[in-house]
């Protein structure tokens, strides 16, 4: 029974990353690191004379912080260095193992009776595989609701926008760089426990049982089943208790121990990456509780002015730009003259202002609904009425001129005065430029102060109060 | 710490340094073109040394002397599996999860992350088939090189130096001829706009495996001059790997010249760090920097 304990040890220790790698999309290739702080933290809090309770608890604890604190480094990196920094993580706490063997207890790694006699507050156990058994899919079942309770609420949509789209998200107001920490810690926490939980079970922590190498089993039994409510945790399992069996019986061949473990850790990433699509295929996303009716949209006043607006790479030379609430200001000028430029320098330097992008920038996964949720925290269908999306609130398969006045939505929710849009009308049939036209009439009527990008000048002349035209880098008149 | 020895541990630290070096510039032009962190260069470098190992010297390699022909063909080799090694791990597990990528983006992360990594494990335990120890004493096709006194009774091998001379040759060649020939301005235009340069008919796919292939070769030659340093075992590539990727991240991972001289400054803090704290914690020292670095934005 130790055997299939174990696996749920780890199993727990895997499931706990499914929020930041499966949701948020991030590699996240240290959990040994924090099982390791949970393994040997519990093991060396005992021997400093903390009783094994509290010696569980502040280990678990300082596995989260360790976590948190990973996760605040590595908020603004992109991709790939998360991956990078989370993997140099893994090695990192291999070699303190190896440097500090009064930590680690060197190769023998530390030991302590394994049918040991606790004594809590209320009552006494002896630490049976069968308690362990228990404690174990105690551990399991909190992470799977946790995580599930994560996937339908506000974090998960977040996590998921910032998966998709991390330049839209941070435009949207979403708190990245806290879930990320939130969603590191989490995991960590997991780990640290899963870590603990094994160690307590065989009555060993060696550095051997926490290297680089089940950071990897654990990634590849996480990204198999990507968060999947039910087939994720199974196909988790299977790798996690799978690996290492079919590692034993390949070495009956001869091969050494590591290298068996090595080759069916490779094959185990490799299956998970091929089944990995096929399984993301069938997950349905559940439609989210809907929010009860709210308010409509509220009428703002801002102006807005910037001279001599300038960038770093010298696109822009000495513009400048007067909005006013109420009004729409047109921009026109070739390609090239600086007009994407001058819209991002401006949405960076002023709080009040949001803008819509050049690119695409649909967020898949997310409904129309989810989408506009991601800014404000309140009933999305008036936003969606406003922007004549209300019908489509729950469509999976917009079109590009959809697509381009769910930009406007998103922006519109986020509640700011003064919008920046660029080229909503590109990819637009003439029945949604007709909407386009009747939207930016209602942003006007709302007080909003707009900035509309359009090589197309006939489009605007119904509706535009000023016209800009950018050449190069600066206005002409 | 006397001078003479710190004078002994800067010389070594260097040699060390030059190699890491070159494993960084293989890291460096990679991730220029592609965004992507080749995390099985470290395995290709180790896998490298054993292909030309098993090929020269036999599965039970010692630290002989090699002749001249032996010496050529044993860094012919392992330059030449280096640079086939980086292919094959690009087309196989990098490739595929890019296909889909935005311009100039890095794709499916996690898609080729996880296949690289797969692609290490593979080609360390493929490496380490033939070969049963953990570590070997690998034949140096320098030769002995003698050392050089310095008084007080230390000494400098004679080879750090020529690692050092070499290692140091061979990247500002790289850095130079990509800055001056046509081949640095394809280089440039690829890593600078992919999809423009493929507009003008610049062949991105074939630069990018050009550039695989170069980096291959730049790690194995790195393996022939830091194999002989100390024992090596099939399992050493991975740290080797990251180590050269905390020196280009000391680059900033953009420049050439300056994962160059990254590999030399924690060639140099890693050999002082082994001679103040001990073994291990030139591993520890040259991680934590990685860490910090990788995560800095």
């Amino acid at each position: 029974m130790t055997d299939i304990v174990f696996d749920l040890y780890l199993l727990a220790a895997a499931l706990g990353l499914v929020p930041v790698v499966a949701f948020a999309g991030l590699p996240v290739l240290s959990q040994s690191a924090f099982l390791a702080v949970g393994a040997i933290g519990a093991m060396q809090l005992e021997r400093a004379g903390l009783p094994i309770g509290s010696a569980l608890i502040l280990s678990i604890a300082g596995g989260a912080a360790l976590g948190a604190l990973t996760g605040w480094l590595v908020a603004k990196a992109p991709a790939p260095r998360v991956a990078l920094a989370t993997w140099g993580l893994a090695w990192l706490a291999a070699a303190i193992l190896v440097a500090a063997p009064d930590l680690s207890g060197g190769t023998q790694g530390l030991t302590r009776p394994a049918l040991d006699r606790v004594a809590t507050p209320l009552f006494e156990l002896t630490l049976t595989p069968t308690v362990h058994l228990v404690t174990a899919l105690v551990l399991v079942a909190a992470a799977l609701v946790i995580s599930e309770r994560i996937r339908r609420g506000p974090i998960g949509r977040d996590a998921l926008a910032l998966r998709e789209d991390r330049e839209v998200a941070a435009e949207l107001g979403v708190p990245i760089t806290h879930h990320i920490v939130t969603l590191f810690a989490l995991a960590a926490a997991f780990g640290a426990a899963g870590g603990a939980g094994f160690t307590l079970l065989i009555g060993v922590a060696a550095p051997a049982d926490l290297s680089p190498l089940l950071a990897l089993q654990l990634f590849a039994a996480v990204i198999v089943g990507g968060g999947a409510p039910i087939a994720g945790p199974l196909l988790a399992l299977l790798v996690l208790a799978g690996v290492p069996r079919a590692a034993s019986l390949l070495a009956e061949t001869g091969l050494s121990t590591d290298a068996a473990n090595g080759v069916m850790t490779a094959a185990a990433l490799v299956a998970c990456l091929w089944l990995r699509p096929h399984v993301a295929a069938r997950i349905r996303r559940r439609p989210p509780r809907p929010v009860p009716p709210g308010p409509q949209p509220e009428p703002t006043t801002a102006s807005f002015t910037a001279q001599q607006v300038t960038d770093p790479l010298g696109i822009l030379k000495g513009v400048d730009v007067a909005l006013a609430s109420g009004e729409l200001h047109a921009l026109v000028g070739p390609n090239g003259s600086g007009k994407t430029t001058l819209l991002r320098t401006l949405a960076a330097r002023d709080e009040r202002v949001a803008r819509t992008f050049q690119r695409p920038a649909p967020l898949t996964p997310l409904t129309p609904y989810e989408q506009v949720l991601l800014a404000r925290r309140d009933d999305p269908l008036p936003i969606l009425e406003l922007t004549e999306l209300a019908d489509r609130a729950h469509a999976t398969d917009l079109g590009p001129g959809e697509e381009r006045l769910l930009q406007i939505a998103r922006t519109v929710a986020t509640g700011k005065p003064i919008l920046l849009l660029d080229e909503p009308a590109a990819g637009m049939t003439a029945a949604e430029r007709e909407a386009l036209l009747r939207v930016l009439a209602r942003l006007k009527a709302l007080d909003r102060a707009v900035l509309v990008v359009e090589h197309d000048l006939d489009l605007l002349s119904g509706v535009a109060d000023k016209v800009t035209r950018l050449d190069a880098g600066r206005v002409r008149a | 710490m006397s001078g003479a020895v710190a004078l002994q541990t800067l010389i070594a630290g260097l040699a060390t340094g030059a190699a890491y070096g070159l494993i960084a510039l293989g890291f460096t032009l990679v991730h220029r073109l592609t965004a992507v962190i080749a995390f099985a260069h470290g395995d290709i470098v180790v896998g490298a040394v054993f292909v030309a190992v098993l090929a020269v010297v036999g599965s039970t390699p010692a630290a002989i002397g090699l002749g001249l022909g032996s010496a050529v063909a044993f860094v012919a080799l392992a330059l030449a599996a280096g640079a086939l090694l980086s292919v094959a791990v690009y087309v196989a597990a990098i490739r595929p999860f890019r296909a889909r990528a935005r311009i100039g983006r890095a794709g499916d992360v996690i898609g080729w992350a996880a296949g690289s990594l797969a692609a290490a494990l593979l080609i360390r335990e493929l490496a380490g088939l033939p070969f049963t120890q953990q570590a070997y004493a690998i034949p140096d096709p320098l030769g002995t090189a003698g050392t050089l006194g310095l008084g007080g009774g230390v000494f400098v091998e004679g080879r750090a130096l020529i690692v050092l001379a070499i290692g140091l040759a061979a990247g500002i060649a790289v850095e130079r001829a990509l800055a001056v020939t046509g081949a640095g301005a394809v280089v440039r235009a690829v890593s600078e706009d992919p999809g423009a340069a493929a507009l003008l008919g610049v062949p991105t796919e074939r630069v990018i495996l050009l550039a695989f292939a170069f980096a291959g070769a730049l790690a194995g030659l790195a393996g022939v001059l830091i194999a002989p340093d100390a024992a090596l075992g099939p399992a050493d590539g991975a740290l080797l790997g990251l180590k050269g990727v905390a020196a280009a991240l000391i680059g900033g991972l953009a420049s050439l010249r300056l994962a160059l001289a990254g590999g030399l400054a924690l060639g140099v803090l890693e050999a002082f760090a082994v001679t103040e704290l001990g073994g291990g914690w030139g591993d520890v020292v040259a991680l934590t920097l990685l860490v910090l670095l990788a995560a800095r934005r």
